[in-house]
């Protein structure tokens, strides 16, 4: 595993809402003070039901929405507060991939030209031949033939779209791909052959993948490290080997209990955690999953917990381990 | 019809007639469901599972589908015959169904407790007070907290979970014989997903019910599941009991979808997977449906369909690689 890719330091995203037309703004805290590290070359899986941030992470990472605090470091170079012409060059470094593959291709453009349009906005090519030799390249690389250009986006199916996704993201050449939910929406089947297309096209290019998802199961499959969310912070951050086998945050083990074994013959002590994840409007004080954790103590309800290391490649926030 | 079958399907044909041609939605698809137990029908979108669901609720008014043949035996009556009258007796109080989506499947404009009364006064004939105590009552069975206030709120106060007891709390309100549950927790968060079929395999022991599992997930269905039916292109592929399903597969289909799912704690370099799409139910494929994406595809596979090779105990395979002939055991 290479040196550190991308570092990213207690990263904020607050949206204002005010209560009632004269009420006084709070502040949805989406992101709250959220630190890690992408090494050069791994795949860092993102694991967090709906509303834990994730996909904030994933768009403030971009910088697609801009950060209310905190810093992110591409490459040694600190790109928190570029503006948008400052940002283009950065964006040939990292692209994203997207959950929905109905709603990120834009339906009146051809394939070619949704591929294309990346390289001519970072003149990545000389002529419009070696442009359209680029396009049937980057189909191949994907699994798709060279006709496929000419089509549009509702010729295909699912799996198709999200393999033109990835071409689109592939076209600038970049170093880190964010895929957010890149298959979720797809059926089983398919889910198996964009998964195996990822890894083929991360060794064969070098990538270093984000890689957000709520499937434990998907995630522990592509991933190298995994970070679990909740709530607009990481509870737990290890290795995939580590967090798997020996998960220490209650929330990490309640969510690996709850995951479906395709396996009749197994049965497990599942642990069912009670009720909803609170609000990021009114979020609980101390620990945030405090309400819902069965191992809550005292300190919880008050003081949140610091980050602690557990391991050379593993670190969580709870007071139980402090 | 078997004493212990509380539903039997025989042959059911579903058509959909479109301007663009008849779609054939379910093809020939027949099982039975036992008394007391839950029945699994898993497949990938457009295998069918909705629309077998669909049809044996009889839920087709505004669309073009229809039932154009076979058999739907519930309680001695054949559904299939029966007048739009006497099969609203029958949906909503023997025969209850939730749907995957709570948030579309409820009236937004209607406050939870009429909507749950809604079933208990039109079946029961209670009066209003009574209703709404029942109402009461089944909700908070559900686990649902401040039940006093929440008959009185609106659904998009609720969140996705609570939404899904609601409409559990719905479907169970007449303690109905049969609930079909189609993909009742795919919206849903996997905490949330296991607190939401934690309570529905409650429930079905505390009213004594049947249920038709419908799902994509081959995890849930191996938790929760007895039986268990693989669909593919509108037919069943592999029927059987969970077990043998998941620890004696058959069918190349099952075969590919179990090896082709991430497992936990399963450190694969990569997937197997299934080649090529589901094809379009407009140009079906000769003989076998899944032949074009079968890798142990044989001549005979793209002649002729294979039938059902039964393996005894309920368990059938519809592959031809079943057959003595082409090297399988029966």
């Amino acid at each position: 595993m290479g040196k550190t890719l991308l570092k990213v330091e207690s990263l904020k995203e607050y949206y204002p809402v005010r209560k009632g037309f004269f009420g006084k703004t709070g502040y949805v805290k989406a992101l709250d003070g959220v630190s890690f590290e992408v090494n050069d070359g791994e795949v860092f899986g993102i694991v967090g039901e709906s509303g834990c941030g994730k996909s904030t992470l994933g768009l403030a990472i971009t910088k697609l929405i801009e950060p209310t605090g905190g810093q992110i470091i591409l490459n040694g170079e600190d790109i928190t507060h570029f503006n948008a012409q400052r940002m283009r060059p950065i964006r040939r470094q990292m692209q994203m991939v997207f959950q929905d593959p109905y709603a990120s291709l834009n339906p009146r453009m051809s394939v070619r030209d949704i591929i294309k349009e990346p390289m001519i906005i970072h003149h990545l090519a000389s002529s419009q031949k070696e442009m359209n030799e680029r396009v049937v390249e980057l189909l191949r690389q994907v699994g798709l033939d060279d006709y496929h250009a000419n089509r549009y986006p509702h010729q295909f199916s699912g799996g198709q779209r999200q393999r033109i996704g990835i071409a689109r993201a592939l076209a600038v050449d970049p170093k880190l791909i964010i895929a957010d939910e890149p298959v979720s929406a797809l059926d089983v089947s398919i889910q198996s052959q964009v998964l195996n297309l990822m890894v083929e096209l991360k060794r064969a290019r070098n990538l270093t993948y984000i890689f957000i998802a709520h499937d434990l199961s998907v995630v522990e499959h592509i991933s190298d490290r995994v970070g679990v969310m909740y709530l607009g912070n990481f509870a737990e951050v290890a290795s995939k080997e580590e967090l798997y086998a020996n998960p220490l945050h209650p929330y990490t083990q309640a969510l690996l209990s709850a995951v479906p074994v395709p396996d009749p013959e197994v049965k497990r002590q599942r642990i069912i955690l009670p009720g909803n994840i609170p609000s990021p409007i009114n979020a609980p004080k101390g620990c945030k999953f405090h309400p819902r954790c069965f191992k809550c103590m005292d300190i919880c309800k008050e003081v949140a917990p610091p980050r602690i290391q557990v391991g050379e490649n593993h670190y969580l926030y709870c007071h139980l381990y402090a | 019809m078997k004493s212990n079958n509380i539903l039997e399907v025989n042959g059911l044909k579903t058509y959909f007639f479109t301007d663009n041609g008849t779609i054939k939605a379910v093809d020939d698809l027949s099982f039975a469901l036992k008394e007391g137990s839950t029945l699994g029908i898993v497949g990938e979108s457009g295998s069918g599972k909705s629309v077998t669901s669909l049809s044996i609720m009889g839920l087709f008014r505004g669309t073009t589908g229809r039932i154009v043949e076979g058999e739907i035996l519930f309680d001695g009556k054949d559904l299939t015959k029966l007048s739009e009258e006497e099969r609203r007796k029958i949906r909503g109080k023997d025969i209850s169904m939730i749907f995957q989506e709570p948030m579309t499947s409820l009236n937004p404009v209607l406050k939870i407790g009429e909507q749950v009364a809604e079933a208990i006064r039109l079946h029961q004939g209670v009066s209003r007070a009574e209703a709404r105590e029942q109402t009461i009552r089944i909700l908070k069975e559900t686990g649902l907290p401040r039940v006093e206030s929440m008959v009185n709120e609106y659904p998009f106060q609720l969140s996705g979970g609570q939404r899904q007891r609601v409409m559990i709390a719905m479907a169970l309100s007449c303690h109905p014989k049969i609930l079909i549950a189609d993909e009742p927790t795919t919206a849903l968060d996997v905490t949330i997903q296991a607190q939401i079929l934690d309570l529905i395999m409650r429930l079905k022991e505390k009213i004594g019910m049947s249920i038709i599992f419908i799902t994509h997930s081959l995890g849930v269905v191996a938790e929760i599941c007895d039986e268990v039916i693989v669909m593919y292109c509108s037919r069943a592929m592999e029927t059987g009991s969970t077990v043998d399903i998941f620890k004696n597969p058959k069918h190349p289909y099952t075969k590919g979808l179990m090896a082709s799912i991430p497992k936990l704690g399963e450190h694969l370099d990569m997937l197997y997977t299934i080649p090529g799409n589901v094809p379009n139910p407009r140009h079906m494929p000769a003989g076998c449906k899944f032949q074009p994406r079968c890798q142990e595809a044989i001549p005979i596979c793209s002649e002729q369909e294979p039938p059902f090779f039964d393996y005894g105990n309920g368990h059938t395979s519809r592959c031809w690689l079943c057959s003595r002939k082409y090297g399988g055991e029966l």
